[in-house]
């Protein structure tokens, strides 16, 4: 049983196939990274394995279990968390804030505990906070707490939809472009801080352009072209494919 | 002193139903032109069942409408679960002309365009609540009562929630919250606070029609959350006082009454330009 | 044209983001602008663009002082603008889009025509009709690309163009731009974390560091120099 299993997906919209007949495995305790041109359906494909976005045809199974039909929500409770590659963050509510909405099963959290409880919700509250803040430290955002998302540097930004992801307890996280635009120094936090994922049994799904990050975290790498896997294989098997060169990096890697 | 207690009473009313809309409006973002809407119901349902042949306690009755509304904002806002930001404007826009051509045409239910007269006086205790001074005693813990839950809604990890929610409802969904249970949840509890208020004014003013629950109501009340200021508590209660006591500050001014009308239509309309371009936040709130 | 920033000081509300940036890029020049996240570089493009008024100092561009003129009469002058983030009207098409600039700022004799833009980008030919809301994330950024450089631009400022492209498109678009720069002596700034990329097309590096300038010169000082301790 493959930890993820995505089979024979075809997505279309209009007459445009985003996904052709799209299948591949992803293991346990790895970073997988999906790689590809511009279009080739890597969002798509993290679309429809979070359910947001339905298969016509084809089936995704996480740990033997088949995920077609289910919310957003029931995925998430499954142990799937994805990022956005405009990162999504609520921009009016501060780093710990954002942090805290990803963290699943608070008291308060409906009408009833917070109305009806609101001593034992303060109480609980605390504990939450300082998990939440443990996160922050986790990313290195605890300095940032109490800083509005719109006073965030990009770089902070991108840490903190990682912080999100984990809050949310997921295993299998989706990452869509996790250091795209971001500076040397943030591009090392962010490096270090997926291999330190890794190392904590999360599994990751990464979408990302910048080779050289790619080359210092992937376990496998998937290439996605057209909307079907092309290739699969070590980071040097790939980028030696001479087929893939001519798609896909160019001459300067 | 009368009339000054009238003010008060009719003030503590609409900032019921200033809690009501800011929660809606403010905090979730479901921009309703209809709370007049479901405030009138709350108000003809009181009506009914303390004017039928066996009367029901006004208390009781009051449950009812507070309960009858809290089913029906939920309901007149389900369609915001499924069209988004000015698009619902326009369906609430539509639902507050249906309600108002209800209450206008509906006789038995509502005496139409006559209105209702002669609705009693809440009893308290066996005493018959006639004055304003004894009305105060029980609209005031009724607004105490708003305020508090608005307050625990605002700073717990729901009220955390319904903000995110109004940023961004994907992103939301995407950390696995349900977006559709805390949208209800928010819409049954404006509606719950638009019913009692309702329900409150009618007995207060033993006579009620279709001008209280129309479109200009439904804008005055959006127009207390904004002067007041969206979001906040504090905004809440000061804003229907201010826009209540205008018209009254308005005819201090010694103007002909053929002139008078017009004229404070023209200064509200003025103050309320001036806040959306001056302070959009309102006097102690946020940016909507 | 030459565009020559001098002592440029801008910021937001009370917040002072640059304090007395000055450099100049010449005619056929390419200035790659570098820093980390939060270095000033968005808002000296910015600047340069009469998005946000300099608070002081004087921005020249050729022969005309720009102080006082907006951003419209900046485009007129030749200078384009590609925004941090997807500029691009994501309810039009791909060729509306491309309509709506190209009526504004090409015409006879465009340095870079509609056609170009096609050349360059083949996959926004294949998806003419597509919602530009609809494209992936990438191929927005190439649209964004392609509605900043049509037309007859005297000076590009590029904020972050790489984002979210494949490597080797990467590569195309960096060439394009400086085949354009040195066939019409077009001026260029181009904000880039791809630092590789940037350096290899840059004719002069500028680095920046909390608003000011820590760096000037040739890539190849750039490159032996100590001021990577800012990234």
């Amino acid at each position: 049983m493959s930890y993820l299993e995505v089979s024979a997906v075809n997505v279309s919209f209009g007459g445009l196939r985003a996904l052709n007949d799209c299948n591949f495995t992803i293991e346990a305790g790895k970073i997988t990274c999906l790689v590809g041109p511009n279009g080739a359906g890597k969002t798509t494909i993290f679309n429809v394995i979070t359910g947001f976005l339905r298969a016509d045809t084809g089936a995704v199974s996480f740990r033997g279990e088949k995920l077609a039909g289910l919310s957003p929500q029931e995925i998430v409770d499954l142990g799937i968390a994805r990022s956005f590659q405009n990162l999504r963050l609520f921009s009016q509510l501060t780093a710990l804030d954002n942090v805290l909405i990803g963290i699943r099963g608070q008291f308060g959290e409906t009408i009833f505990g917070a109305v009806l409880r609101p001593f034992h919700t303060v109480k609980t509250q605390r504990a939450e906070r300082a998990r939440a803040m443990e996160i922050l430290e986790h990313v290195g955002l605890a300095a940032k707490a109490g800083t509005f998302v719109r006073n965030l540097s990009y770089g902070e930004q991108k840490l903190l939809t990682v912080a999100r992801l984990l809050a949310t307890g997921a295993d299998l996280l989706l990452l869509d472009e996790p250091a795209s635009g971001m500076s040397a120094d943030a591009l090392e936090e962010i490096i270090a801080l997926l291999k330190r994922l890794k190392g904590e049994n999360k599994t990751l799904l990464v979408v990302e352009h910048n080779t050289r990050v790619v080359q210092r975290i992937a376990d496998t790498v998937l290439f996605l072209h057209q909307g079907h896997l092309m290739a699969e294989g070590s980071v040097e098997e790939i980028t030696s494919n001479p087929a893939l060169t001519e798609i896909y990096f160019g001459g300067t890697i | 002193m009368d009339f000054a207690f009238s003010y008060i009473v009719l003030a503590l009313i609409y900032i019921l139903l200033g809690l009501s809309t800011n929660l809606l409006v403010g905090i979730v973002g479901i921009f309703s032109l209809s709370q007049a809407a479901v405030f009138g119901v709350g108000a003809y349902i009181v009506a009914n069942l303390t004017m039928m042949s066996a009367p029901l306690p006004f208390f009781v009755a009051l449950a009812v409408a507070g309960l009858a509304c809290l089913v029906l904002n939920i309901l007149s806002t389900l369609p915001s679960l499924r069209v988004s930001g000015h698009y619902f404007v326009v369906t609430s826009f539509g639902i507050q002309l249906l309600a108002s051509a209800i209450f206008e045409n509906w006789t038995a239910g509502t005496g139409g365009q006559n209105g209702m007269p002669g609705i009693p006086a809440p009893s308290l205790f066996g005493a018959e609540l006639y004055t304003p001074l004894a009305f105060v005693s029980i609209v005031l813990p009724a607004v105490a009562l708003g305020c508090l839950v608005f307050w625990l809604v605002l700073r717990s990890p729901f009220g955390r929630l319904l903000r995110a929610i109004r940023e961004d409802e994907l992103a939301v969904a995407s950390v696995g919250k349900q977006v559709l249970a805390a949208k209800v949840a928010a819409a049954a509890l404006a509606g719950a606070f638009a019913g009692v208020a309702g329900g409150l004014f009618a007995a207060f003013m033993s006579f009620i029609d279709p001008t209280s629950f129309n479109l200009d109501a439904s804008v005055l009340l959006l127009s207390m959350v904004v002067i007041g200021g969206a979001r906040t508590l504090l905004g809440s209660i000061v804003g229907p006082p201010i826009v209540l006591a205008l018209p009254q500050i308005i005819t201090l001014i010694d103007l002909p009454t053929t002139v008078a009308a017009p004229m404070r239509q023209l200064v509200y309309g003025v103050i309320l330009i001036a806040f959306m371009l001056f302070r959009s936040q309102g006097l102690f709130g946020e940016r909507l | 044209m030459e565009l020559r920033l001098d002592n440029i000081s801008a910021g937001y509300g009370s917040k002072t983001v640059l304090s007395n940036v000055s450099f100049t890029v010449r005619p056929g020049e390419i200035l790659a602008l570098l820093g980390h996240n939060g270095a000033g570089k968005t808002t000296t493009m910015k600047t340069v663009m009469g998005l946000i008024p300099a608070r002081s100092g004087s921005i020249s561009f050729g022969a005309r002082k720009l102080d006082g003129a907006d951003t419209a009469a900046r485009i007129g002058m030749g200078l384009r603008l590609l925004p941090e983030g997807r500029g691009i009207f994501p309810a039009l098409s791909v060729t509306e889009n491309i309509e709506v600039v190209a009526a504004v700022n090409c015409g006879p004799g465009s340095t870079f025509g509609v056609d170009d833009l096609y050349r360059l980008f083949p996959v926004l030919d294949e998806r003419r009709h597509q919602r530009a809301g609809h494209l992936s994330g990438g191929q927005q950024q190439m649209l964004a690309m392609g509605l900043a450089i049509i037309g007859t631009p005297h000076c590009l400022l590029l904020d972050e163009p790489s984002i979210g492209l494949q490597p080797n498109l990467v590569e195309r678009l960096f060439d394009q731009v400086r085949t354009i720069c040195k066939s019409k002596a077009m001026t260029a700034i181009l904000v880039e974390q791809n630092v590789a990329e940037a350096i290899r097309i840059a004719d002069r590096v500028v680095i920046m560091n909390s608003g000011q300038i820590v760096f000037d010169g040739l890539p190849d000082e750039a490159k032996a120099s100590n001021v990577w301790q800012y990234f």
